[in-house]
């Protein structure tokens, strides 16, 4: 965000379903704003299987970025996920979600990874 | 004001209205109602006290304890009663509570509970995109209680595809299977839908189709169809199933069993039918760069033909009465360019009309049809309808059913019954009612031998409510975001392409060998377990169990779900935050103590740390052969480097833009102004961003870092279309827009600085852009590129072009002919001119009209009312 623009809210969302039909995968990005000049941002990843002919929903989890990571939030925003961030989802990040019970919303480690996509190189 | 919400209710629960059938009926008042209802409810929002938007920052709504009024969400068709439930079911799972105070936190976390619940794919979507935009209002400090409203306003690609399946017809859903698809899921369930309809032949009927589907089976869909009227009897019955295919030339196949009976008035004729069908129908997956779709289509056919000819004189080639069989063939094909479609198709019967097995008749039927549609303004398209059909039926023995002659008028007859795909096999002439356009000679109104029609069809949208309100597609944010994520879609789907080229399938195989290693190390551990060995090597086995385990597991999941990021996380690992699983394997068996005093247990471990040493081994093959096929999405910076030059000049001239960008305060006669230099400001940001990032990623030692700057100066130059704009496009034409309001502000000077950057813009785009064509693109690169421009296309439809309400008027004029003329004054050309209105829900159009009879005979009418109902093919 320019320095003397005035935060402003949205939240975007795509959500795609995996030529194979059985796996949806959804990322979406929130800014919320605090103040006028304190955007936040949210960052989540949904992993649905197909089970048993319905899909079904593995994990859901919200992500907080802190305040320190922006610049990096705001390069998600107006660029998008690099292949090496979309290979990190597909990789470790899955790898944890699948392993979870289905419906966590709650994992230490899960939300350790998510932070660490906007470092992934 | 119309109760629009019990209207609709009433009107679309019961499903009491004639939707799509075959052959379009025409309905009176019950439209023109519904659609009276959908406009008053489209407006009968409850409307807002005091509409004023809060103007403080959320924190002072926090710490002024405001409580919450009302949380109202808002999108185009809040007026539907199952989104209405939907709204109510969703806002009791908001953290925003009305009646309790406002926070911040409950504020934001909201809206990200909305962008999660609309965001989720329903069962039939390939893809959806949600956008959100929250706002506070109404806010009050005066009352002892300080109150505001939270309001959400919600768009998403849901609605349109919810809408739009209420009233799909079966032959529109092949030509819509690459846009979003239906919304709700439909198997093990009977669908009921009664319907009432009109036209001059049939009079008003009465009608009910009911249709069931299963998972699985040879045949797994039954529908069932009848109508009737003191004039008139349909029915039809089918057993049908399909199949989709991934890979190869065909993409869709569907086969069907059916037994069709008609009986409709020919005026003076009756024409009656009773079929017992078999049917093959396929398309086949697109071709080419144009959007080719071929579809083709067998049906075996026996029954009977009958026509009551009630004192009407016979030729010697008309048969009223005779068993009929035949064998039916057609291929047609679609191709789209941008807002142009063409089709055309070819169907050959060959057709028995008797007793004995012989070839009575040959029918040939050419249908071919052009659309087109011009914006000469947003959300106000004009829109051209060309059709034109021939056949002609040939017959040595001269036996030819009447029912199976030409018999025109303002409804088509299909060649087969049944199939996806329309092949229109009757002239359409509008001014004539069904099946009135038939005579050949004075008191032969038996149909023709042969026919041509030619029709056009001109509307202009002349009143329309846009589907998405111009606030949100002007917010600089919605093109910002959506060609960012129109970007990552390029990324994911070039990964998605990667893992069907024959190098990913080398790669495989050598995981299927990292897998016996695998396997045999599991072995060894269980056989190591089982002497028991001390505490310490049991230890670490277990703790390399765990890794080998994932490893297994994360092998054998590709052979299903095949994807980059599972491969590079075995075999490569992400540098700095996790190691590939190979190497935590490896790690953990190198960390199995020897055992010394057990030489039986030592050989066996020693046995694994040299399975492990295979293992590193296969794993640098395999790692090796990763990066040949990831290089498939890879950017050689050579290629950019001259792009990349110039982003010196790009940065300096933005630079002088933000400089001459006037400060004007909000509010006031400046508004118009501020508000587009907001707009302009914030391009202008989100493009010296992107310089920033291509510049850092040329330089950096990220593999990807050439990618990311591609991909940043494709945001900057070229975007993917009008709803995500290249930001160098948006911020020129911004500039450009500001010429009147600064004038206004006798701030010319500043707009002539302005405008001359905006000069030297172009002339650095068109350089980029030059740049970026010659940049070689591997296969994967260019079918994520066309995958995406064709997501592009459809969000410019969305935002550009897609109205929830629209009213156009509509001129028709139609040419056709039926021969051979058995008489004098009959064969001739004949002609039909008219004009009427349609009306528009979203992709639904419903047109009604009257067309006069130009060139009328005797004992003809003067026209004919028109009534069609089709879904416009927006997303093609």
């Amino acid at each position: 965000m320019a320095a003397n623009s005035k935060c402003k809210p949205f939240s975007v969302n795509l959500a795609v379903l995996a030529l194979n039909n059985k796996r949806q995968v959804s990322f979406g990005i929130t800014r919320g704003c605090i103040d006028d000049k304190t955007p936040f941002y949210l960052i989540n990843f949904v992993l649905r299987d197909k089970v048993d002919g319905g899909f079904q929903d593995r994990v859901k989890l919200d992500v907080r970025v802190g305040d320190t990571n922006n610049p990096k939030a705001q390069a998600l925003v107006e660029q998008g996920l690099t292949m090496s961030q979309i290979e990190f989802l597909q990789g470790p990040i899955t790898t944890r979600a699948k392993k979870l019970p289905p419906g966590t919303t709650d994992d230490p480690k899960l939300k350790d990874l998510t932070e660490k996509i906007l470092d992934v190189k | 004001m119309i109760s629009s919400h019990k209207c609709a209710r009433a009107l679309l629960r019961g499903r009491s209205l004639s939707v799509i059938n075959r052959r379009p009926k025409l309905l009176l008042f019950g439209y023109a109602l519904w659609c009276a209802c959908l406009y008053a409810g489209a407006f009968a929002q409850v409307p807002p006290a005091a509409d004023s938007v809060c103007s403080q920052s959320n924190s002072f709504y926090e710490d002024g304890h405001f409580k919450v009024r009302r949380v109202v969400i808002q999108t185009p068709l809040g007026f539907l009663d199952s989104v209405q439930e939907q709204f109510a079911a969703i806002k009791s799972k908001l953290p925003l509570k009305e009646g309790e105070g406002f926070t911040v936190a409950s504020y934001i976390l909201a809206q990200d509970k909305l962008r999660a619940e609309y965001g989720a794919l329903s069962p039939g979507e390939r893809v959806r995109l949600v956008y959100i935009a929250p706002e506070l209002k109404n806010c009050d400090s005066t009352t002892a209680d300080p109150m505001l409203d939270a309001v959400f306003h919600v768009f998403t690609t849901e609605a349109i595809s919810y809408l739009t399946s209420i009233f799909e017809n079966q032959p529109d859903k092949i030509t819509r299977s690459l846009a979003p698809g239906a919304a709700s899921s439909d198997e093990n369930r009977i669908l009921p839908q009664i319907y009432t309809g009109y036209n001059a032949s049939r009079q008003m009927f009465l009608g009910a189709r009911t249709s069931f589907k299963s998972n699985g089976g040879l045949f797994n869909k039954m529908d069932i169809d009848a109508s009737g009227s003191s004039q008139s009897a349909e029915a039809e019955m089918g057993l049908s199933g399909s199949r989709d295919f991934r890979t190869g030339l065909i993409s869709h196949a569907e086969w069907r069993l059916g037994y069709q009976y008609s009986n409709i008035p020919a005026s003076p004729i009756r024409l009656k039918e009773a079929t017992v069908l078999a049917q093959l129908f396929g398309a086949t997956r697109q071709l080419g760069g144009n959007g080719l779709i071929l579809r083709f289509g067998t049906s075996v056919e026996g029954g009977n033909r009958q026509a009551d000819l009630e004192g009407a004189s016979t030729a010697t080639s008309a048969v009223a009465n005779a068993r009929h069989g035949a064998i039916k063939m057609y291929l047609g094909g679609t191709a789209n360019r941008g807002k142009q479609a063409w089709t055309a198709s070819y169907g050959l019967q060959i057709g028995q009309a008797g007793e004995d097995v012989r070839v009575d008749y040959i029918k040939h039927i050419l249908d071919s049809a052009y659309s087109v549609r011009w914006l000469p303004r947003e959300h106000m398209p004009l829109r051209l309808d060309l059709q034109f059909n021939a056949g002609l039926i040939q017959s040595s023995s001269g036996r030819i059913p009447v029912a199976e002659r030409f018999f025109g008028g303002n409804a088509q007859e299909d060649f087969i019954q049944g199939s996806d795909w329309r092949v229109r096999s009757s002239p359409l002439i509008r001014s004539f009612p069904q099946n009135r356009f038939n005579r050949v000679g004075a008191g032969l109104p038996i149909g023709g031998k042969n026919f041509v029609s030619a029709n056009i069809t001109i509307a202009q949208t002349v009143w329309n409510h846009p589907a998405v309100p111009d606030d949100v597609i002007n917010d600089p944010q919605i093109g910002i975001s959506l060609g960012g994520e129109l970007s990552g879609s390029v990324q994911a789907t070039v990964l998605s392409y990667i893992t069907e080229t024959p190098k990913f399938k080398d790669v495989i195989k050598k995981l299927d060998d990292i897998n016996s290693i695998l396997a045999q190390v599991d072995d060894e551990f269980k056989a190591i377990l089982s002497k028991n060995p001390p505490q310490d090597v049991v230890d670490g086995i277990e703790g390399a169990q765990d890794d080998l385990d994932d490893t297994k597991d994360a092998i054998v999941a590709l052979k299903t779900s095949p994807d980059m990021g599972q491969v590079r996380a075995i075999v490569v690992g992400f540098e700095g935050l996790s190691p590939s699983l190979i190497e935590n394997v490896t790690s953990d068996i190198a960390d199995i103590p020897a055992d010394s005093t057990n030489a039986d247990l030592d050989a066996q471990l020693e046995k694994v740390h040299s399975d492990a040493a295979r293992l590193e081994s296969l794993r640098s093959e395999a790692q090796k052969l990763y990066k040949e096929v990831r290089s498939l999405g890879s950017v050689d910076p050579k290629d950019i480097k001259e792009a990349a030059d110039k982003l010196g000049d790009l940065s300096k001239t933005l630079d002088e833009i933000r400089k001459h960008i006037p400060q004007l305060p909000a509010g006031g006669p400046e508004e118009k102004a501020a508000g587009l230099i907001g707009k302009l400001n914030a391009f202008v940001s989100a493009s010296m961003n992107a310089v920033n990032r291509v510049q850092s990623n040329m330089n950096s030692s990220d593999p990807d870092g050439p990618v990311i700057a591609k991909t940043n100066l494709e945001l900057l130059s070229e975007g993917y279309g009008p709803s995500a704009p290249a930001l160098l496009s948006a911020v020129q034409s911004y500039i450009g827009d500001l010429r009147s309001p600064l004038a206004e502000l006798h701030l010319e000077s500043e707009w002539e600085a302005l405008n001359a950057q905006a000069g030297q813009l172009k002339n650095l785009q068109a350089a980029l852009r030059d740049t970026l064509a010659r940049v070689p693109m591997s296969e994967p690169q260019k079918k994520a590129r066309s995958d995406v421009a064709y997501t592009g296309r459809v969000l410019d439809v969305v935002f550009r072009e897609l109205n929830l309400i629209a009213v156009s008027p509509v001129v028709m004029f139609d040419a056709a002919r039926i021969g051979p003329k058995i008489s004098t004054g009959f064969g001739n050309m004949r002609y039909g001119m008219g004009g009427g209105v349609r009306f528009s829900l979203v992709t639904l159009d419903v047109t009604l009209g009257y067309s006069f009879n130009l060139n009328r005979h005797q004992g003809e009418g003067r026209g004919a009312f028109v009534f069609s109902m089709d879904i416009a093919d927006l997303f093609r």
